[in-house]
């Protein structure tokens, strides 16, 4: 089978901008040099997107200021590459900075283990890029047709390997990186480039990815990345304290479209078994190599069908995997059996096998800010500034204030004390401590609903159901989007919304606990009052009915799904 | 202090003009105080009601507002407001000014003159003006009374005429009017304005006109200073400076160059870096720059006004 799908007078019109855009450069610094618009150039919007920005603006805006004759007000949303989540306290410190003069202010923990900020003017947008280069941190290729942030097992408490699995991480990002000088030019003056074959991109030559490109790192048995929505996704195996080896999973992917069967989530398929124990190069090299399959193949003619799981389902894992081993030159083994039995964050006060200290902040929708009622923000930066902690994102939004010596731990939680994050974790309810949601209005271009400013309300409701039930303590996980392109992975939660328009969602229902089953289309645009006699429903069914140990997802499933 | 030559001409007009008027008539006798080597700007009489009143035959029109808007967003320490006035039977050309008549109090205590910022071949049948604060207190569906001022000294140059316009905060009014009148009869002169404001957010007025403008070619280059957006500030001086070779060229070349600006001070801060730049880019001597100055002046190219605290003055 050859490169057959895409004929060159098919390809996108983002296609094209990419092979014309020098490297990625475009017209971007044209772009940003235009006084009389916050906007940027139509061709520079997908390609400031591999820069690690969206240009956004305020939809709750439009109107009022149309009637004004002011344009729309834009802004970017910036994202940083922090594989595996982590940051230090001193990155911290100088985020939190940055995010003060250049942004809104939040610092949004994202569903992919990083940091993005909202609201950044165009005049904005390369002073903070600087700044965070300054501060050792970069937003290249965040956003965009290329592979993203990779994400791994958040918590080091998950095993005594987890840093040797993070390192693993950090050289596939490495790796994998684009290798334009486009972005020092533009964001850091950096001189232009003198020989262009300095930049040559063996990996994304001139096209790119057909489409973005997530890869996962899962340490069972906690799913807590959901390593079956992502494009690739990798398994640790350990046997006896040991690396073995990595389980590849591929073609998992959230994103689809309302009524439109051709554009549908998936879970990742198994492929086969890769061994490190005599060094992490096969690994490393079949990682590479199912990118340069999915850039050979994958669909570039339709974007909606551009993602690795569409080249999957079209050419069937049998054929992937006789690809990838001619491609990388060794063969797969089989599959080795693996169990997840969780898929949360571990909060509160955790110890790993080196007697660090770990505290993890619950953080509703990922949202630091500062607030009448809470002072997170100004908490997380009083225990940066003690220099005795790191961070580490989750991708459930939260925060772990992480690698605290013993005898720090005293220090540490005296600053949780005082700005009251105990209590505010502790009571988190046990959905609400589960729940995700998007970013959706009023920033994001897809969203047809509202997500994470109305979750934390329907939530308030939800909880006095569940305690009608006696259900209070039940874990499951609740997810809500915006739209269905499914940033906050609804569709593998055990219960999902997905906005379909202004109030309105579709409920999804019957994921399993730990991320391997989808969960189905159970009504359509439901209204809050709606919702609400659902869960009672369902909730009131399984308080009588469910099995021991029979968690909620399970139990809709088979009441409902089958 | 005021030199003899200025005495006199302020005193000549005094007899027919309130002090809103004179704060007008700066730019109507710049050209003959200027050739006295003297700034006009400083010119203007101190507190002083002066008597008579306008002319009032045949000029007197009734309209109603079909829209007040303030252009500021939200987050502004500014107001501007742009109102629309429905009144098909007024007569007026790009350049003129309209006072209202203050019998219904909405005129506020000082009745003051605007320059006019509509076209009337781009909005015809109405009349809009740009007017700063809170002083004139007009909403939608309020009738009002109005005169029409000529201002002959004021008026767009030839079709193939280039233009620059330096028309800071509300000064921006008269430019919107002499834009939209290229516009429309498809002049073929060149457009160029600069504007400046506190905000680019927020107080970037008739920022999608401009825009469209820009984009359909009508405005040339549209050049922008908002003090905000840059840590050490950014002035309309600054961007002129930015602009100098080619505002240089444009001058050489024959545009014509008019000023809107609702502080003397700032007006006179713009014509000195207009000096500066004549002597950096021409070569010139302070003396040659500020003389080359005040013969654009005496040709007609080079005017300076005001958007509003503007006086009465001549009467159709």
């Amino acid at each position: 089978m050859s490169d057959n799908t895409n004929n060159p007078q098919d390809l996108s019109s983002n296609e094209k901008i990419k092979m014309s855009s020098n490297a990625l450069r475009g017209t971007i610094a044209e772009s940003l040099t235009d006084e009389i618009t916050g906007n940027i150039r139509p061709d520079d919007q997908p390609l400031v997107r591999f820069h690690g920005m969206y240009l956004q603006d305020d939809r709750d805006r439009r109107e009022e200021r149309a009637a004004k004759k002011l344009e729309r007000l834009y802004s970017f949303m910036i994202r940083l590459r922090l594989t595996g989540g982590f940051l230090s306290g001193d990155q911290w410190i100088a985020l939190h900075h940055i995010a003060g003069e250049n942004s809104t202010g939040t610092l949004k923990i994202t569903t992919r283990q990083t940091i993005q900020l909202h609201g950044v003017l165009k005049t904005k947008a390369k002073p903070t890029v600087k700044a965070f280069n300054k501060a050792g941190l970069t937003t290249l290729a965040t956003c965009g047709d290329i592979n993203r942030n990779v994400i791994c097992t958040a918590h080091p408490k998950q095993s005594p390997l987890h840093e040797q699995i993070f390192e693993l991480a950090k050289e596939i990002t490495a790796m994998l990186l684009p290798k334009t000088h486009g972005y020092y030019e533009i964001w850091l003056d950096s001189e232009k480039i003198a020989d262009t074959k300095l930049e040559e991109d063996l990996l994304y030559q001139d096209r790119y990815m057909p489409r973005k490109f997530k890869i996962a790192l899962a340490i069972p048995p906690n799913n807590d990345i959901d390593v079956f929505g992502n494009d690739l996704g990798l398994i640790a195996v350990i046997e006896k304290d040991k690396l073995k080896g990595f389980n590849i999973v591929i073609g998992g992917g959230m994103s689809s479209t309302h009524g439109n069967p051709e554009h549908y989530p998936r879970l990742a398929s198994e492929l086969g078994y890769v061994d490190v124990t005599k060094g992490k190069e096969n690994l490393l090299k079949a990682v590479y190599e199912m990118l340069t399959i999915q850039r050979d193949y994958g669909n570039r003619a339709d974007r909606k069908k551009a993602r690795l799981k569409y080249t999957v389902d079209k050419y069937g894992i049998p054929w992937w995997k006789a690809e990838l081993e001619k491609r990388a030159g060794f063969a797969l083994e089989d599959i080795k059996p693996y169990t997840f039995n969780r898929r949360k964050d571990y909060y509160g006060w955790e110890q790993n096998h080196e007697g660090l200290w770990y505290y993890t902040v619950f953080v509703e929708n990922g949202r630091v800010l500062d607030t009448d009622s809470l002072k997170l923000k100004q908490a997380l930066l009083e225990a940066a500034e003690t220099g005795k902690v790191n961070f580490r994102f989750t991708c459930n939004q939260n925060v772990i204030i992480s690698d605290i010596k013993p005898e720090d731990k005293a220090q540490i939680q005296e600053i949780l004390e005082k700005y009251k994050i105990i209590e505010h974790t502790n009571k988190a309810s046990t959905i609400r401590a589960n729940a995700m949601a998007c970013v959706a209005l009023n920033t994001c271009a897809l969203a047809l609903a509202e997500s994470q400013r109305y979750l934390p309300s329907l939530l308030d409701k939800v909880e006095g159901l569940l305690e009608k039930h006696g259900l209070s303590d039940e874990e499951m996980i609740v997810r809500m989007t915006g739209c269905p392109n499914g940033c906050a992975r609804p569709f593998i939660a055990e219960i999902g919304f997905v906005g379909t328009a202004l109030g309105k969602y579709n409920m999804y229902i019957g994921g399993d606990r730990v991320g391997t089953r989808l969960n189905k289309l159970y009504k359509e645009s439901l209204e809050e009052p709606q919702i609400l006699g659902e869960l009672d429903g369902f909730f009131a069914a399984f308080a009588k009915k469910r099995k021991k140990g029979q968690g909620i997802g399970d139990f809709l499933h088979q009441e409902y799904c089958q | 202090m005021l030199s003899a030559a200025k005495h006199k001409i302020l005193e000549e007009i005094s007899a027919s003009f309130t002090r809103q008027e004179l704060i007008w008539a700066h730019g109507f006798i710049s050209g003959a105080l200027a050739r006295q080597g003297e700034s006009v700007l400083q010119a203007l009489p101190a507190e002083k009601k002066l008597s008579a009143t306008p002319d009032e035959r045949n000029n007197t029109y009734s309209g109603q507002v079909i829209s007040a808007i303030n252009l500021n967003d939200i987050g502004s320490a500014k107001e501007t407001h742009h109102i629309e006035i429905l009144a098909e039977d007024a007569l007026y050309e790009p350049g003129d000014a309209i006072s209202f008549i203050e019998e219904n109090g909405y005129a506020g205590d000082t009745p003051q003159c605007y320059l006019i910022a509509s076209s009337p071949e781009a909005h015809s049948g109405e009349l809009h003006i740009t007017v700063p604060g809170h002083g004139l207190a007009l909403q939608e569906g309020a009738s009002v009374k109005f005169r029409i001022h000529k201002n002959e000294q004021f008026r767009l140059p030839d079709d193939e005429k280039d233009l620059i316009m330096i028309g800071p905060g509300a000064g921006i009014a008269p430019f919107r009017s002499f834009l939209a009148q290229r516009d429309a009869v498809g002049a073929s002169g060149r457009n160029w304005l600069f504007f400046s404001e506190q905000n680019f957010v927020s107080d970037f007025l008739y920022q999608t006109e401009l825009q469209n403008w820009v984009e359909t070619g009508s405005l040339t280059k549209l050049n922008v200073a908002f003090a905000d957006d840059h840590e050490e500030g950014f002035s309309l001086s600054d961007a002129l400076f930015r602009q100098g070779p080619s505002l240089v060229e444009w001058l050489k070349n024959g545009a014509f160059l008019y000023i809107c600006a609702g502080e003397a001070a700032l007006a006179e801060e713009i014509n000195n870096t207009l000096a500066t730049l004549l002597t950096i880019h021409l070569r010139q001597s302070e003396t040659e720059a500020l003389a080359y100055l005040e013969e654009l002046k005496s040709d007609g190219r080079y005017r300076i006004e005001s958007p509003a605290s503007a006086p009465l003055m001549l009467v159709a």
